[in-house]
């Protein structure tokens, strides 16, 4: 084995790195599955945001996901063997999706062929993102795919995950809801803030209007101290998206590779449209 | 007739006890004119009924005391009892004038003029002491006119009656420099209610000493005597299960056996207030059989003021009205203590079903009815802390009458109790949307109290009086739009109001319209200002609930 080994990076669609930067840093991408109806798409490969946007507005069927299988991983693994020593894979929290446990099976099935490092973001969308990008920085500084991984569990709590939705319908259906199950049952119209909390959605903060709940957004930011990489999260308001990273964007350290994102089809499917959020990477507090 | 007339020069606890029962019927008596004194033309909590209301509280604390009770322990229970029973700002200060009263007379069993002096200076201090940012031109104003007046003359001469004499001129003056003092009042042409109250009292007391307790002839209901105010004096005074009838009178006579008397009439019903000397017998009792006890009372001497309330009629009226007014039954769903957030409860003062709904979806745990047509007491506000299971209670009062006797119950409580000072419903679901359960008390409080102001406040309702304020004429009867409680617009015509209200608001681009609908608006109404906000604002959503309170046609919330 060469001095620095050749280590893959993997991540799931769900983290929201878009397709060219993906393509540009060679990093491996395993797509969870939405299903509308009696059809099954495969998340940011059969289908885009946009597209799932429009058919959550005109399918009378609710959609619902479903983890990638632990084939579809072993296969994934598999061809990366062929021109890779190690393997990390970077993905969605295991208390939102049973993505991480399809990794594990199908690690412990090619351990023969490849070490596959499998990391548990406990965050989502950017949130899971982020992580993906800082193991592709820390293999290209020649880390094994062991020290990637465990500096990556370490700093789970650098990734914040703040954003509004436009109604709690998406949530509660989706049965995602968990925490936030207290924001639900008012008779009068919300706009709520969830944040993802130990690998958990959570309420956050109460709202009445989209006004307040972008200026709720600015204020978490603007209170948060030691910003290195900030990025807006948004599904059907790229308007709204790049005012707001225009408000925040002076708050980071650092340029981040990405700046205003969609939201993947299957986290899109359990928030719901009109979302708008911040994903905020901090210091690393050793 | 009147009894013996003999000038005091010292009091005992039953003078001080006469003098007081006769004071809170003096200011149940002019309770109307007081009411009309109220310059906000608002159909609010009115000074004269929360005055009348407090004393009322004050009194019945006196229930049980021995008739040889000393002064002391007579103006120890009577604070007590205002304290409980205070009811709208005028109540509180009114409760803080007797505590300080009692606190001036100390341990004494019999007080002279130079007592009631210090009494009364006792009186302004703790009045003034209660408020955080004391106004003059106002109850306390008047209170230190009477202190000083009465320390004047308690150095000239010891007599009772000479020092309160000093003290009624002294308010009086007092009284009649208000409307120099607060502008509200010298732009309404009136002088302040509360103090008009202080000097009835001290009126009361006076008259008391000299042997003249006769109430004034008719006293003329004047242009606001509502059948509400009516209503809601039934409520408090007897509830909603009460029955029977509510018999009131007086007995002059001699050699009266009062504490037989006593005992033996408050054997012939319940809530049997009976005090009184050998010469004189005031009897407040409910009874099934009136007839009864005025036999009885006519064997003790001549009869007086005799009133007698037939209270099921009454309950049934109120309960009938109340069935109108709350449309469709509650349904017995969530029960509060389901509602509490560990161990936080939220209580909130408010009127109208549709209202109580909102504001629980939005976590408040109980409501206490009332807010814009009845102040709640002291009492009530405790009782609903205690009644709860949680020790840490965030208040929200909702009306600015509220907010001072909301401050009360904190200090009469072991339980941590917050109050959020809302001044309007508006307010009140502002603060509450920054409410978190995940949250501590302290953060909760911050954050809601933030955020009470991040609304504009709109109320529509009827003027219930003439009246000039603020630069706007309002005649009675017009409509009136109120920004975050402050009257801003008077006019005729409905829609109008409402939209000036708006434009005077400098409400100019909202996202979010809250509407509830008072309980008097017809569907068409409510149709009609859905169809005048859309023109106006096609952008904004408009959320119209049915809120169910009294008076108020509509309240906004606009941000």
């Amino acid at each position: 084995m060469p001095d620095h080994p050749r280590v893959a990076i993997v991540a799931d669609s769900t983290a929201d790195l878009p397709a060219d930067l993906r393509a540009r840093l060679g990093i491996a991408m395993v797509p969870l599955n939405v299903h509308i109806g009696n059809d099954t798409y495969r998340d940011q490969v059969d289908l885009t945001t946009a597209q799932f946007m429009e058919l959550l507005r005109t399918s009378p069927d609710f959609p619902t996901t479903s983890q990638p299988s632990a084939g579809l991983f072993e296969q994934t693994f598999r061809e990366l063997a062929e021109t890779h020593d190690e393997a990390v894979c970077v993905l969605i929290s295991s208390r939102l999706s049973g993505t991480v446990q399809s990794a594990q099976i199908a690690a412990e099935a090619v351990r023969d062929v490849i070490r596959v490092e499998v990391v548990d973001s406990m965050n989502a969308s950017l949130g899971c993102g982020f992580q993906v990008l800082e193991a592709h920085r820390l293999a290209a500084e020649g880390q094994r795919a062991e020290q990637i991984a465990s500096t990556l569990r370490a700093r789970v709590n650098r990734y914040h995950v703040i954003f509004f939705v436009e109604t709690l319908d998406h949530l509660r259906r989706g049965g995602r809801i968990g925490k936030a199950a207290s924001l639900v049952g008012s008779m009068l119209k919300l706009k709520p803030l969830l944040r993802i909390d130990e690998g958990q959605v959570v309420p956050f903060e109460r709202t009445r209007t989209r006004r307040k709940a972008t200026d709720a957004l600015v204020e978490f930011a603007e209170n948060l101290p030691g910003i290195e990489r900030i990025a807006v999260l948004y599904n059907t308001t790229p308007d709204d998206a790049r005012a707001l990273y225009d408000r925040v964007r002076h708050l980071a350290a650092r340029a981040s590779e990405v700046s205003v994102t969609e939201l993947s089809p299957v986290l899109g499917s359990h928030v719901g449209p009109d979302i708008l959020g911040l994903v905020i990477e901090v210091e690393a507090s050793e | 007739m009147s009894p013996v007339a003999s000038t005091q020069a010292v009091w005992n606890g039953a003078s001080l006890r006469d003098a007081f029962a006769f004071a809170a019927s003096l200011i149940q008596h002019h309770r109307d004119r007081i009411n009309a004194l109220n310059v906000f033309p608002v159909p609010d909590g009115d000074t004269g009924t929360n005055m009348a209301l407090t004393m009322k509280g004050a009194l019945d604390a006196l229930e049980g005391l021995p008739l040889d009770a000393t002064a002391s322990d007579v103006a120890s229970r009577l604070a007590y009892g205002a304290l409980m029973g205070a009811r709208g700002n005028s109540g509180v200060i009114l409760s803080q004038i007797l505590r300080g009263f009692a606190n001036g007379i100390g341990d004494a069993r019999e007080i002279d003029g130079r007592d009631l002096a210090r009494a009364l200076d006792g009186a302004r201090e703790t009045a003034y002491k209660a408020v955080m940012r004391p106004v003059e031109g106002t109850m306390l104003t008047v209170i230190r006119g009477a202190a000083a007046a009465a320390k004047a003359a308690s150095e000239q001469s010891p007599a009772v009656l000479e020092v309160l004499s000093a003290a009624r001129a002294g308010a009086q003056e007092a009284l009649d420099g208000t409307p120099n003092q607060l502008d509200i009042l010298r732009q309404a042409g009136v002088v302040d209610a509360g103090g008009q109250g202080v000097v009835y009292i001290l009126d009361a007391f006076v008259r008391s000493a000299n042997g003249d307790t006769e109430l004034p002839g008719e006293e003329s209901t004047g242009e606001i005597a509502s059948d509400m105010a009516f209503l809601d004096m039934v409520d408090e005074t007897h509830g909603e299960d009460a029955f029977g009838y509510c018999t009131n009178f007086m007995v002059f006579g001699r050699g009266i056996d009062a504490e037989k008397s006593r005992a033996e009439i408050a054997a012939m019903g319940q809530s049997a207030v009976i005090v009184g000397d050998d010469t004189m017998l005031k009897v407040h009792i409910h009874t099934l059989n009136p007839a009864e006890v005025l036999a009885y009372a006519l064997r003790l001497g001549d009869l007086d003021q005799i009133k007698i309330d037939n209270m099921s009629l009454q309950t049934e009226a109120l309960t009938s009205q109340r069935r109108q007014t709350a449309g469709k039954p509650a349904a017995p769903t969530v029960s509060d203590e389901d509602r509490v957030h560990g161990d936080l409860a939220i209580i909130a003062v408010a009127a109208g079903k549709g209202i109580s709904e909102a504001l629980y979806s939005l976590g408040v745990t109980s409501i206490i009815e009332g807010g814009q047509t009845m102040n709640p007491s002291t009492q009530e506000l405790l009782d609903a802390v205690e009644a709860t299971s949680a020790r840490q209670i965030i208040l929200l009062p909702n009306n600015k009458n509220i907010i001072m006797t909301a401050n009360q119950v904190a200090e009469l409580t072991d339980k941590d109790v917050r109050i959020v000072p809302t001044r309007s419903i508006p307010a009140a679901l502002a603060a509450l949307t920054a409410f978190n359960t995940d949250q501590s008390i302290d953060e909760n409080v911050n954050d809601m109290t933030e955020s009470m102001n991040d609304v504009c406040g709109i109320a529509i309702t009827r003027a219930v009086r003439d009246v000039e304020l603020n630069g706007v004429k309002v005649e009675k009867g017009q409509t009136i739009g109120l920004i975050n409680d402050d009257l801003a617009t008077a006019g005729d015509d409905e829609l109008e109001v409402v939209m000036q209200t708006f434009s005077a608001a400098e409400v100019e681009d909202p996202e979010l319209l809250t509407v509830f609908v008072g309980e008097e608006v017809s569907d068409d109404e409510a149709q009609a200002l859905r169809s005048a906000l859309t023109a106006a604002w096609p952008d904004a959503e408009i959320e119209m609930h049915s809120g169910g309170q009294p008076h108020y046609r509509y309240i906004i919330s606009a941000e």
